[in-house]
């Protein structure tokens, strides 16, 4: 009798479990609110969804299956920029939904990932940052369209970073390098072999004060330290937008630019030209020396940031092309600019782009 | 009925200070219109509410239907569940010439209903809420690994997607064949 009883209350447990067992797979699997059948969607609500996705969660998304790989065709896709510096970081996208992944060696995981960005604890967090490149390359088919260089960050690594970005880019077509003291070859040599396409930003102190061999290819230069800059130096470049800061050329170098233009000797094709003024009190005098010109009035809010200290001075070019050069006010000094009247000119300051 | 709008009207009165020919005018009472679900319950919205709807707002200015038909035929919305309708109704009117905010908490947590959500937006056109329940639906799968993602999306693998490829054209080759076979027969 008692053995009966053993053995039915046996029965009786071994029974509950199983059934509360399947019970609690069948709520797993099954419950309408565990799963959500995203593919079943309208492809418009399927677009919103997806375009929602940060580039970390779309990217795993893609590697779900082949049907969602075929899907990433229906989001547009931006550029990427790419920071090289200590915390190396990629951006995404621009304006509001724009998105950065930034690797660094410490990382408070306690912090949640904010939702226009995202910090990845990594020991090596260059070939991190290179990794996840190449993964949002390869399934979402982001180009580069930035880099930047923090050269102090990185030195002793810039064949490495040229020969990991020559492996899968041909060309940049934004560059800017920084540094605060990095050696001359190092920069010439990113010069040499990063081919940057349209605007290159250069804001190094190098210890040998050399002047660069820029790419002919660009069409914007910005030079930051200019310090090494002489007037041969500038005539000698082929570029339709320059700005220099912090060189000393004297008002007498910028006439004879400015007598250089007017007289079709060099840059036809110039677009803008901008430099700091050693001497902005004497300008008028020896800058325009023997250049005839016109006062006007500066183009209202053709450079919303610039102030104008006084009026421009229009002048002519041999051939009949107008330009106005304007004295500007800036926070780090005053600046000179030179801007010929095209019809389709960019007319946004060379340092803002 | 079960709108929260009935027989108000929400016709902005006319600043004094700036026109006070206008203040003279009467106040145009707001029209307001009826749509119904899959559980026939009828439901008031008013025009102002209507705007979020492209659908509904395309409608009424296109086909130019009136008040008093729009009473007699409410717009019917066979494809959407009745509580399903009435969120997005009860959405419309808290909503109603506001700008809508950057995120919206009330959106329902239950993946089932935010699906059935997202389908009767979708159709109905309301550019704001899709966006907030899409941006739901995003969040479910924030940090998640591509096996989580296919679980919680319900998304087929390759194989299974290969497999119903297969059973589709295997379908579609019996069913040619029948109607193959089945004109044969006609023509004797």
């Amino acid at each position: 009798m008692l053995w009966f009883f053993v053995c039915w209350f046996t029965i009786a447990i071994v029974i509950s479990l199983v059934y509360s067992q399947i019970g609690y797979l069948f709520c797993v699997l099954y419950s309408p609110q565990a799963r959500f059948p995203l593919l079943k969607l309208d492809y418009v609500a399927i677009r919103e969804v997806l375009s929602t996705l940060d580039p970390h969660d779309y990217i795993n998304f893609l590697k779900v299956s082949k049907s969602c790989r075929r899907l990433s065709t229906i989001k547009k896709h931006s550029k990427a920029r790419l920071i090289f510096k200590n915390f190396p970081r990629i951006i995404i996208g621009n304006g509001p939904g724009k998105y950065y992944v930034m690797w660094a060696q410490k990382v408070d995981t306690r912090a949640p990932c904010k939702q226009q960005g995202c910090i990845k604890c990594s020991q090596n967090c260059l070939n991190d940052m290179k990794k996840f490149y190449q993964d949002v390359r390869s399934v979402m088919g982001v180009e580069i369209g930035s880099v930047v260089l923090h050269m102090d960050d990185f030195q002793g690594r810039c064949s490495e970073i040229v020969s990991w970005f020559r492996s899968i880019s041909q060309e940049v077509v934004d560059l800017s390098i920084y540094g605060k003291n990095p050696r001359h070859g190092d920069i010439q040599y990113l010069l040499d072999n990063l081919k940057c396409r349209d605007r290159l930003r250069i804001d190094v102190n190098t210890i040998e004060q050399l002047p660069f061999k820029i790419p002919e290819s660009i069409n914007t230069l910005f030079i930051i330290q200019g310090s090494w800059i002489t007037l041969d130096y500038v005539m000698s470049l082929k570029i339709s937008r320059m700005s220099f800061r912090n060189t000393y050329l004297t008002n007498q170098d910028i006439n004879a630019f400015y007598k250089s233009w007017i007289e079709m000797e060099s840059h036809q094709n110039l677009e803008c030209f901008e430099i700091n003024l050693i001497n902005p009190a004497n300008f008028v005098a020896v800058a325009l020396r023997d250049i005839p010109y016109k006062t006007g009035t500066p183009i209202p809010k053709l450079f919303p940031d610039y102030a104008a200290i006084r009026g421009s001075f229009e002048v002519t070019r041999k051939d009949g092309q107008e330009a106005s050069i304007v004295v500007f006010d800036l926070p780090e000094g005053a600046v000179a600019s030179i801007y010929p009247w095209l019809p389709l000119i960019n007319t946004e300051p060379i340092d803002r782009q | 009925m079960s709108s929260t709008e009935q027989g108000t009207s929400s016709a902005a009165p006319a600043e004094p200070t700036t026109a006070p020919e206008s203040a003279a005018a009467p106040e145009v009472p707001e029209s307001f219109y009826y749509v119904h679900g899959k559980d026939k319950v009828v439901h008031k919205v008013s025009a102002g509410a209507l705007q979020h709807s492209a659908l509904i707002h395309g409608m009424i200015s296109n086909l130019g239907y009136t008040e008093e038909q729009a009473k007699a035929n409410p717009f019917p919305f066979e494809n959407i569940d009745g509580d399903i309708l009435q969120m997005v109704v009860d959405w419309c009117n808290q909503h109603k010439g506001k700008p809508t905010p950057p995120e919206d908490t009330n959106l329902p947590k239950q993946k089932e209903k935010l699906f059935d959500l997202v389908l009767a937006v979708n159709y109905l056109e309301i550019k704001e809420l899709l966006t907030y329940c899409c941006k739901q639906v995003a969040m479910m799968v924030k940090g998640k690994s591509p096996e989580e993602i296919r679980e919680i999306w319900m998304i087929p693998t390759d194989a299974e997607d290969e497999a119903a490829e297969k059973e589709a054209k295997k379908r579609a080759g019996k069913e040619a064949a029948g109607e193959t076979a089945a004109a044969a027969g006609d023509a004797k």
